[in-house]
């Protein structure tokens, strides 16, 4: 129960933590702050359960007491955190079914016309920005006008393009 | 004190990479899956990876059950652990950022950005998920006009623009 306990309660913590910050002033690269408030949460929960252990109890349950539980605690609050950073990316930016979805809805129950509907969808809010992103990432580069890949670029694309090879998809996909 | 002597042993080990050889069997059933079994398109074969690995942790877990809150957190730790292999085939499947990546790679010149355009552009990204929203039954068209069918894709759309104002103060990146 203690791992359990007071691993959800670093991860509320780092959460709380994160939430705080982003009302004063958002950072610019989201994913690299949020690694440091998650890992510093981490770091310091575990230095005080190790030197407050025997003060500290929430509901009964005092903070874990074996090697073993905090390798446990740690690989919970990792894969938590993994998981929350992979939903916070999908966050940053509007995914296109949920703009489609939203813009639908929005029309009510009289519906979109098609024709306003896909003049709506166009490259400038669907292409662009992530074209921008690519910059902003440091995985293009550009030159003359010109997009290129940077080292960091190639490596995710190569990532992605072998993983894709593995499981046989032949399609485009995007 | 934190005691260190009695865990490390090979069940112990066993017991606590769990999730993680779980999430092994999970991603080797899945690709096996994905490459071999044509009849099972990419979602199923993400599902069936996740209950073969969601299996064998219950099979280490009886094995070596002792308190009930340790078989929860490796539960929780194998379905985020999961949760983040499910996101990664997806981005290699519809993010636009991973395509455009593998238009631009193994050029040297790159592209210029009609270039990109003609390549990958917005008609390309409305008609594939236009199409996948309408077989789904989540958006209808009736009479050159689009309503919304099942509530299921509305609703996630309104959870995440939920979380968005929680965690970001807004509704849309372009806010």
């Amino acid at each position: 129960m203690s791992v359990l306990f007071y691993g959800l309660f670093l991860i509320i913590v780092a959460f709380l933590t994160q939430i705080s910050i982003w009302k004063i002033r958002l950072p610019q690269n989201h994913t690299k702050v949020l690694l440091q408030i998650f890992l510093g949460t981490l770091i310091v929960g575990i230095l005080i359960f190790l030197r407050f252990r025997t003060y500290i109890t929430f509901f009964g349950i005092t903070p874990p007491a074996t090697v073993y539980e905090y390798l446990q605690l740690i690989f919970l609050f990792f894969s938590l955190t993994m998981a929350y950073i992979t939903t916070y990316s999908a966050l940053e930016v509007d995914s296109p079914s949920l703009v489609m979805v939203m813009k639908i809805a929005k029309a009510g129950s009289n519906g979109l016309r098609k024709e306003s509907f896909e003049r709506e969808m166009n490259d400038d809010i669907l292409v662009v920005p992530r074209i921008r992103d690519l910059i902003t990432g440091g995985m293009a580069s550009i030159d003359e006008g010109r997009y290129r890949l940077t080292p960091k670029g190639v490596l995710v694309s190569r990532i992605f393009i072998a993983y894709r090879k593995l499981m046989n998809r032949d399609g485009k996909g995007g | 004190m934190v005691k260190v002597g009695n865990i490390l042993n090979s069940a112990g080990y066993l017991h606590l990479f769990s999730p993680i050889i779980s999430l092994g069997i999970n991603v080797s059933s899945q690709v096996l899956i994905s490459r071999y079994v044509d009849r099972i398109g990419l979602l199923k074969s993400i599902f069936v990876g996740f209950a073969m690995g969601a299996i064998t942790l219950l099979i280490i877990e009886l094995c070596f059950l002792d308190y009930v809150s340790s078989f929860v957190v490796n539960i929780l730790t194998y379905s985020a652990l999961g949760y983040c292999y499910f996101h990664f085939v997806n981005l290699g499947e519809t993010a636009r950022r991973i395509r455009l990546l593998r238009e631009l790679a193994g050029l040297e010149n790159g592209l210029s950005e009609e270039e990109i355009l003609r390549r990958y552009n917005a008609e390309e990204i409305v008609a594939r998920r236009l199409g996948r929203l309408i077989k789904n039954g989540q958006i209808i068209c009736k009479n050159n006009r689009y309503y919304i069918g099942k509530p299921l894709m509305l609703f996630i759309s309104k959870l995440i623009v939920s979380m968005k104002i929680l965690v970001l103060n807004k509704k849309s990146e372009f806010d």
